[in-house]
């Protein structure tokens, strides 16, 4: 004599066993799974590539921007451009010295005619 | 130490009882019970669910298959509770047109709440034990064993209603 719970265990596997049409196929899944994993490997390893050619394209143009601004010429060095105009070599015209050619002509620099 | 092969093995030969608990899990939404074992396949080769060997196989598949299957009725809208819910009701009509008894079946265990299908479904399908079921269910031996008792009750309601191989009950 089958207990109650015999039975519906009975009924369970009877009715459940009909859903047997309805199982997918162990392999294809598990085939998707692997094929899933590989890609999401290969979408962090594309990540992490992009992250490292960003990363050096940003080192790179920092450091040619450092010495693009080594190279430029401080401005204490500048000098006018037509400051060879107002030298002479090293010799500056003195403006005070300079005398008129007639300055003889004037009385107070002309002894003769004292 | 378990090759990739014989664990492979493993879950090979619990193929067809994860997708008939992911089914329940998934209140018999084919479709969704599929995508739910593909998900936990997927964790499995990925290394997320990794296996400790302090519990059965079973038991650790069925807990990985439950918690996955919350999580996309949580992404498809769903509420958790409904899942507890009386929430499927055999109209009579339903009942006349149906004709195939492993849907009615099913709809008898739809119209049960969705602790009392669980723990009827691991006890009598899947033959675990009611302190396992109350381990992967999360809840006390006795909240298990009330589920198990009013659920054979209702079942075997459900059964005389609509006369489906109740001989000896």
């Amino acid at each position: 004599m089958k207990t109650e719970d015999e039975k519906l265990r009975e009924i369970f596997n009877m009715n459940l066993e009909q859903q047997q049409g309805a199982i997918p196929d162990f392999q294809p899944m598990w085939e998707e799974a692997a094929r899933g994993n590989r890609n999401k490997k290969q979408l962090v390893w594309k990540i992490a590539a992009s992250l490292v050619l960003l990363i050096a394209v940003g080192v790179f143009a920092l450091l040619n921007r450092q010495n693009e601004v080594a190279n430029s010429l401080p401005i204490a060095s500048w000098n006018e451009p037509t400051k060879s105009l107002s030298l002479q070599g090293s010799e500056v015209i003195v403006l005070t010295k300079w005398t008129s050619p007639t300055d003889f002509l004037l009385p107070e620099n002309n002894q003769h005619t004292k | 130490m378990q090759t990739g092969e014989d664990w492979k093995n493993q879950l090979q030969e619990l193929h067809r009882e994860s997708y008939l608990w992911s089914l329940s899990c998934c209140n018999y939404d084919k479709e969704m019970a599929k995508d739910v074992l593909q998900n936990v396949y997927l964790k499995i080769y990925d290394g997320k669910a990794s296996f400790n060997e302090k519990s059965k196989l079973k038991t650790w598949m069925f807990s990985i298959i439950k918690f996955t299957s919350i999580d996309f009725m949580r992404k498809y809208g769903m509420r958790v509770e409904e899942l507890n819910a009386d929430h499927y009701q055999i109209s009579d009509e339903e009942m006349e047109s149906e004709s195939d008894k492993s849907n009615l079946f099913i709809n008898i265990l739809l119209s049960l709440s969705g602790q009392q299908r669980k723990v009827l479904t691991l006890a009598f399908y899947h033959d675990l034990t009611l302190e396992e079921i109350a381990a992967l269910l999360e809840i006390s031996i006795g909240t298990a064993r009330t589920h198990y008792e009013r659920g054979k009750e209702n079942f075997k309601k459900h059964l005389t209603r609509y006369k489906l191989d109740t001989e000896g009950l």
